[in-house]
C-alpha cells in the first residue's frame, strides 16, 4: 500500500522552474535574439579545416524572418541564405539553403567529393558579457566559429582583405627581389621564413630552433589591416600572431602587445630544409611544369624561338635509370626545346642542372639538332644555358610539400630575380 | 482472505485513479504555424494540399547520410525543379491514373539536396528511395531549366541532367508500384544473366542481352523499373529507335540477325508485359502516358 500511494503522488520537486520544452524554447529564442542583435551583422574568420586550410572571412547579418545576408572576403558577391535555429541536444544554428557559406561543405570544391571540411550547423557555446562576441562550435567536430559584432565600416574593410593576399603573393610587383619573406622578432634567436600558398590560405613556416630545422603549416586569415596566424607562433617564450601592412616599407609589422618585429622580404633564406633535392629531383620523381615565371627569367627566354613566344617551363626528372632527363622550354605553339640535363644534388635544397646536350623532338623544327644548336649558339641562347645550367644551381623554396603535386619555387643562385614556380597557377603573377 | 485483499487493492486503484480532475496547464506542444516564405507557400499549394506530400528543401542533416559531404539546395532552384517535376511526373500520372491513384502512391516525403552525392569510388548517387515513403533527390544545384539562347548541342547537354533526375523519379515510383502489386512472375524469366557486377557492362552490352540498361542487369525488379523509366522519359519514336538499333555482330563483324532480333524481341516482350501490367492493375495506358510526358519534355528542350 505504501508503494501504491507513493506511486500516485505526482507532486515531485523539479530542479527547474520551467518545463523542459519551455526551457528549450527560451534557449532557442536567446540564440536567435543574439544573432539578430547586431545592427551591422557579424564578422567571422571561419576555418573550415583548421589543420589544413586558412580561414574564409564572412560578414553575416541575420534578420528576424530567417534570412541571413552575407558577403565574404574572397571577392565581392553579396548573397543570402535561409537560416533557422533548432533544438537538438542544444540550440543549433543551421544554414538552410545554398549560399556562399555552403562553399565550406561543397563536395565540388577542395578535395573532390570531400570539400573543404566545414559544417553548416553550429551551436552557441557562450556569449561575451557585452554581447559583442558569440562563440559558436561546429555541431559535429566542435571546431570553433567566433562571431564578432561588425560595424558600419566592416563591409568596406572586408574588401581590403584581398589586397593583403596580393601583397603576400607579390602578384603586382614586376621585380620580386629580395625573395625571401622573413619574420624577425626582438627576443628571438632565429628568423622565420614564410612561403604562402594562396589556394589553401596557408603559410609554410621554416626556421632554425636550437640548430634544428623546423617546419610548420600555419593557416592564415586576412584582416583589413594585414593578416593573422591561426594560432600564435611561440619562440623563446614570445608569441606572435597578428601583422599589419606598412605600405611605406612594404612589410608586415607585428601587432601583438609588447612584441616588436616584422615580416620583410630579404636576400637570405634562413632555414635549409633537409631532403628537398632528393624529394623533388631524386630517383622516382616525375618533375612538373612552371607556369609562373619571374619577369626577368621570362624576358630572358622569350624570343629564343622566332616562331612562337614562351609559354611555360618544365622539368622531366623521371626515375633515375630513365634517360634522357630534360629541362624544357615550352612555346605557345606547343613545341618545346628540350635541354638534356642531370639533376644533381648540390645541397639539401639546391639542385644543379648539369648540361648534357639537347634532345630532339618528334616534329619540326625541334626534330633537327642543328637547328636547336643554332638557336642556343646565339647570345640569347648562351645566356639561357648559363642561367639554367649554372654551377651555383637553383634553390628550392617550398610552398607546400605533398606526397605528389608539391608546390615550390626554383630560385636561381646566379640571379635571384630569375625564378619559376612549380605547382601553382596564379594568373596575376605572370 | 486473499480474494478480499485483492478486491480492496483493486478498488483502491480505481478510486485513486478517479478521485480528482487535474489542471494540466497549457500545452507544451508548439502548434503555432511556422513562418512560410514564398517557396513554402508554393509547395503547400502544389504538393502538400493536393497530395499530402512534404517537400524538404532546407538543410536537415537527420534526413541524410551523415557520412556524406553534401550541400543544401539553392532557394531559387526549388520551385522551377518542383514545377517541372509536376509536369513530367506527377501531373501525367494523375491525368492517366487518376488523382486518387497519385494521392495514394506518391511518396509522402521528398527531400531535395543541392550537391552531388559522391560514393567512395567516385561514382555519384542520383536519388534514393526508402520504402515508397521518401525520395531523396541530389544534384539540384546543377540542373538548369532555362535553355534559352542555347544552341542544339548545349541544349542536349543541358537536358542530360534533367532527364537523368526525372528518370530517377520514374524509376523510384516504379518500385512503389510493383512493391504494392507485383508484376507477373513470368517477367523474371524473360531474360537470363542478372548479375551484381552490372557495372562491368555498358548500356550497349546490356541491350544485346535483352536488357534496356546496364543497371537492369542487377535483378528483375531493377530491370522492371529501368524499363518503365527509360520508356517514359523519351518519345515513342526515340524509344523505338533505341530498340531497332540493337545489333549484334558475329566474329567476322557481320550482323548476326537472329541474335539481334532475339535481343530486340526480349525487350519488346518486356515492354508488352509492362504495358499489360500497368493497364490491368493501374488502368494506365503507358503509351498515352509516354506521349503526355514527351510533350512536356519537348516543350522544355525547345
Amino acid at each position: 500500500m505504501l508503494v501504491l500511494f507513493t506511486a500516485c503522488d505526482n507532486d515531485f520537486e523539479s530542479e527547474f522552474d520551467l518545463a523542459p520544452d519551455e526551457r528549450a524554447g527560451i534557449a532557442v529564442k536567446e540564440f536567435k535574439d543574439a544573432l539578430n542583435s547586431s545592427e551591422h551583422g557579424w564578422l567571422t574568420h571561419y576555418y573550415p579545416n583548421p589543420t589544413e586550410l586558412g580561414s574564409f572571412s564572412y560578414l553575416l547579418k541575420f534578420d528576424a524572418t530567417g534570412v541571413v545576408s552575407m558577403n565574404w572576403d574572397y571577392y565581392d558577391f553579396p548573397d543570402e541564405s535561409e537560416y533557422s535555429v533548432k533544438m537538438f541536444e542544444k540550440p543549433v544554428l543551421i544554414f538552410d539553403t545554398y549560399s556562399k557559406f555552403s562553399k565550406m561543405t561543397d563536395p565540388e570544391i577542395g578535395i573532390p567529393g570531400q570539400g573543404f571540411g566545414g559544417e553548416l550547423e553550429f551551436s552557441m557555446t557562450k556569449k561575451s558579457a557585452d554581447g559583442d562576441t558569440l562563440y559558436l562550435a561546429e555541431r559535429v567536430s566542435g571546431d570553433p566559429m567566433v562571431l564578432v559584432k561588425a560595424t558600419a565600416e566592416t563591409p568596406v574593410q572586408l574588401r581590403e582583405y584581398v589586397k593583403h593576399t596580393k601583397h603576400i603573393e607579390r602578384s603586382n610587383e614586376q621585380v620580386v627581389v629580395p625573395f625571401y619573406f622573413n619574420l624577425s622578432v626582438e627576443g628571438w634567436d632565429a628568423k622565420v621564413n614564410m612561403v604562402y600558398s594562396g589556394d589553401k590560405l596557408i603559410a609554410f613556416l621554416n626556421y632554425e630552433d636550437g640548430g634544428v630545422s623546423k617546419h610548420e603549416l600555419m593557416p592564415i586569415n586576412f584582416t583589413h589591416e594585414g593578416f593573422e596566424f591561426h594560432h600564435a607562433l611561440v619562440l623563446n617564450g614570445i608569441g606572435v600572431r597578428s601583422f599589419k601592412y606598412d605600405e611605406a616599407k612594404n612589410q608586415f609589422d607585428v601587432m601583438d602587445a609588447g612584441v616588436t618585429g616584422a615580416f620583410k622580404y630579404e636576400m637570405d633564406y634562413t632555414a635549409e630544409i633537409d631532403g628537398l633535392t632528393d624529394k623533388l629531383f631524386g630517383p622516382r620523381t616525375f618533375g612538373g611544369s612552371a607556369e609562373i615565371i619571374s619577369p626577368k627569367l621570362f624576358n630572358l627566354i622569350d624570343g629564343i624561338y622566332p616562331d612562337s613566344g614562351l609559354n611555360f617551363l618544365s622539368t622531366d626528372t623521371y626515375v633515375a635509370s630513365w634517360f634522357p632527363r630534360t629541362f624544357n622550354l615550352y612555346f605557345e605553339n606547343w613545341s618545346s626545346l628540350d635541354i638534356k640535363v642531370n639533376y644533381n644534388k648540390k645541397t639539401e635544397d639546391v639542385v644543379v642542372m648539369e648540361f648534357l646536350g639537347y634532345d630532339t623532338g618528334w616534329s619540326a623544327p625541334f626534330d633537327d639538332l642543328a637547328y636547336i644548336e643554332g638557336l642556343m649558339a646565339t647570345e640569347k641562347g648562351q645566356a639561357i644555358k648559363a642561367i639554367v645550367t649554372s654551377d651555383k644551381g637553383w634553390t628550392i623554396v617550398p610552398i607546400e610539400l605533398k606526397e605528389y603535386g608539391s608546390s615550390y619555387y626554383l630560385v636561381s643562385n646566379e640571379d635571384p630575380e630569375m625564378y619559376m614556380c612549380f605547382g601553382l597557377t596564379y594568373e596575376d603573377d605572370v | 482472505m486473499k480474494k478480499i485483499i485483492f478486491l480492496f487493492f483493486s478498488m483502491s486503484i480505481l478510486f485513486a485513479s478517479c478521485d480528482k480532475e487535474e489542471d494540466l496547464g497549457k500545452s507544451l506542444i508548439d502548434t503555432s504555424t511556422p513562418e512560410l516564405n514564398d517557396v513554402d507557400e508554393w509547395i503547400r499549394e502544389n504538393y502538400t494540399y493536393p497530395y499530402n506530400v512534404e517537400v524538404k528543401y532546407k538543410w536537415d542533416n537527420s534526413e541524410l547520410d551523415n557520412t556524406k559531404i553534401l550541400t543544401p539546395t539553392t532557394l531559387e532552384r526549388v520551385i522551377p525543379f518542383l514545377d517541372k517535376m509536376k509536369g513530367i511526373w506527377v501531373d501525367p500520372y494523375a491525368s492517366n491514373g487518376g488523382s486518387d491513384f497519385m494521392k495514394a502512391f506518391i511518396p509522402k516525403q521528398i527531400v531535395l539536396v543541392g550537391s552531388h552525392n559522391y560514393n567512395d569510388n567516385g561514382s555519384i548517387v542520383l536519388g534514393q528511395a526508402e520504402g515508397g515513403r521518401k525520395i531523396t533527390i541530389f544534384d539540384l544545384n546543377y540542373i538548369n531549366f532555362d535553355l534559352s539562347g542555347m544552341n542544339d548541342w548545349e541544349r542536349r547537354k543541358a537536358m542530360e541532367p534533367i532527364l537523368r533526375v526525372f528518370k530517377t523519379m520514374h524509376h523510384e515510383f516504379g518500385h512503389i508500384l510493383h512493391q504494392t502489386i507485383a508484376y507477373p512472375v513470368e517477367y523474371k524469366k524473360l531474360t537470363i544473366g542478372y548479375t551484381s557486377n552490372w557495372m562491368n557492362f555498358s548500356d550497349s552490352d546490356a541491350r544485346k542481352m535483352g536488357f534496356i540498361t546496364a543497371y537492369s542487369l542487377l535483378n528483375p525488379d531493377e530491370d522492371f523499373v529501368e524499363m518503365l523509366s527509360e520508356f517514359l522519359t523519351r518519345s515513342n519514336e526515340e524509344w523505338n529507335e533505341i530498340i531497332d538499333k540493337i545489333e549484334i555482330y558475329d566474329d567476322s563483324w557481320n550482323t548476326d540477325e537472329a541474335a539481334s532480333e532475339k535481343a530486340r524481341g526480349q525487350i519488346r516482350q518486356k515492354e508488352k508485359m509492362i504495358a499489360d501490367y500497368m493497364l490491368q492493375i493501374w488502368k494506365i495506358d503507358i503509351y498515352k502516358l509516354q506521349a503526355d510526358i514527351a510533350e512536356v519534355l519537348d516543350e522544355l528542350g525547345n
